[in-house]
């Protein structure tokens, strides 16, 4: 019987798998826009289900409000203001049956490695004894051994990067990818070329003069955020943020024609490639190392493990740099702010340029 | 140094006093007046009267307690510092808002004793 019980949540897990494929091909070959909205909110709801057994219980409670909720509230009402037939005589019965059969291979593919990954730890879902995990995460954290420490006095950082790095990796990359589709929508528009005159463009005096004072001062606050990211709270994205504030005065206070003088959006693209290449190079530096001299080595490692003994160094002439974390804060830092620049620069061409664009694109 | 310390305490603490009887002034006539520009009045005493008085007052009650060593001195610095910058910036963003509202026409001027910037646009003397 007890053999039984704790079979249950494979049940509940291949059950849940097998509805959310069954109701993601609804949804593709379904006419009726606002039943296939539906459809992919059941979908939704399975995937919460699933995410609950992993134990993410981060990820579900960000997934149950905006995949289940938000999204199809979003998208019925697109469909209520547009059409609610699909004009295209639906999905041809070959493509749905070439959908259906990618949906149920990739299920199954899904199915194998967790049960691989069974063989492996003889055992699916997580420990239930988190506690044990922080626990060991915290003791090793501030243990100055190279062997087990991060060798960065900052918990959160040390454990976000030396721990969870592939998981900051992706947070980090879906913010890449909103930035992308924005450049994406915006791919014909272009910010209007037009003289900054001082007497006539922005606000008054007062605030263009405190703006001039105060500028410096948050871009030294920001490079002082990225640079301390693995000595105190903070870190890249922090400071990142903080110098797009910088942007968003320049663009408030003064005028986008004066903003466009310091940042032109191909060269904050091509600044932010530089920091995505960095944060790449970050991840990888030491698996490339090992790779060339010989050594197991991972991705994502910094200080040398027991059964991969190279790391990069942890301090240059006394000053603690905490490995790859400096590079990774300096490249995140500047991704980030020139990723804000971009958005905000983005947002304030006018409207009736966008709307020419629109226009010219219908005709 | 010693016999300043007791003084620097009692400054402090009024001090931070008067910057909770400002709040509380500031949060009533959030609450009662009668529209946006008396209401960034408001908001005004809350910045200035609330919090850049309060912040000195710490400043020097941390400058006054002796165990805390040398880093009383880095304490005070910063607040000291945040001080000045809350009074130079406050004002300028309370400037900008009303000056934005007001153009804008966004905020509903109603209960209105006397307007000197509209006379002022009127003769030409100001620019929209």
């Amino acid at each position: 019987m007890s053999d039984l019980y704790s079979l249950t949540p494979y049940v509940v897990l291949a059950v849940s798998a097998l509805a959310s494929t069954i109701a993601v091909y609804l949804a593709i070959i379904e006419r009726d826009l606002i039943k296939a909205v539906l459809y992919s909110a059941i979908q939704s709801t399975f995937y919460a289900l699933i995410f609950y057994l992993l134990m993410v219980p981060d990820i579900v409670l960000v997934y149950i409000p905006v995949a289940v909720g938000l999204l199809p509230a979003i998208l019925i009402i697109a469909v209520k203001k547009t059409e609610k037939y699909e004009d295209v005589g639906g999905v041809p019965r070959t493509t749905s049956i070439i959908v259906l059969l990618s949906v149920t291979v990739f299920t199954l593919i899904a199915g194998y490695l967790l049960v691989v990954s069974h063989a492996i730890t003889f055992d699916v879902f997580p420990s239930l004894d988190a506690r044990l995990l922080a626990k060991w995460f915290l003791a090793t954290t501030l243990w100055w051994n190279r062997l087990f420490s991060s060798m960065s006095p900052e918990a959160v950082t040390a454990i976000v990067w030396d721990y969870r790095g592939l998981d900051t990796y992706f947070e980090t990359s879906v913010m890449y990818l909103a930035i992308i589709g924005a450049l994406a929508i915006a791919r014909y528009l272009d910010i209007p070329r037009k003289e900054y005159r001082e007497d006539v463009m922005g606000m008054s005096i007062i605030g263009k003069m405190s703006t001039r004072v105060i500028m410096p001062m948050i871009i030294i606050v920001a490079i002082s955020i990225a640079l301390h990211g693995h000595l105190t709270p903070g870190g890249g994205f922090q400071g990142g943020v903080t110098g797009a504030v910088t942007v968003s005065l320049l663009i408030f206070i003064f005028s986008v024609y004066f903003a466009t003088r310091f940042f032109k959006i191909s060269i904050a693209i091509l600044l932010r490639i530089i920091g995505l290449a960095g944060i790449v190079l970050s991840a990888t530096i030491v698996a490339i190392i090992g790779f060339l001299i010989g050594q197991p080595a991972y991705i994502f490692q910094n200080q040398p493990k027991i059964i991969a003994q190279i790391g990069l160094p942890y301090e240059i002439g006394g000053n603690l740099i905490s490995g790859t974390l400096l590079l990774f804060n300096t490249s995140e830092f500047l991704a980030v702010l020139m990723g804000f620049a971009i958005l905000f620069l983005l947002l304030s061409i006018p409207e009736e340029n966008v709307l020419e664009v629109i226009k010219g694109e219908v005709e | 140094m010693n016999l300043l310390n007791p003084v620097l305490t009692i400054i402090g603490y009024v001090l931070v006093g008067i910057g909770a009887f400002c709040q509380v002034v500031a949060g009533i006539g959030m609450n009662r007046f009668p529209n946006f520009f008396v209401r960034l009045h408001a908001a005004t005493i809350c910045a200035i009267g609330g919090s850049f008085v309060p912040i000195i007052g710490c400043s020097l009650i941390a400058l006054s307690i002796e165990e805390f060593g040398v880093i009383r001195f880095f304490l005070a610095g910063a607040g000291f510092v945040t001080a000045v910058f809350l009074l130079i910036l406050a004002p300028v963003g309370s400037h900008l808002l009303a000056k934005a509202a007001y153009f804008s026409k966004a905020a509903v001027l109603y209960p209105k004793a006397v307007d000197l910037l509209e006379e002022d646009v009127e003769r030409g003397e100001i620019r929209e």
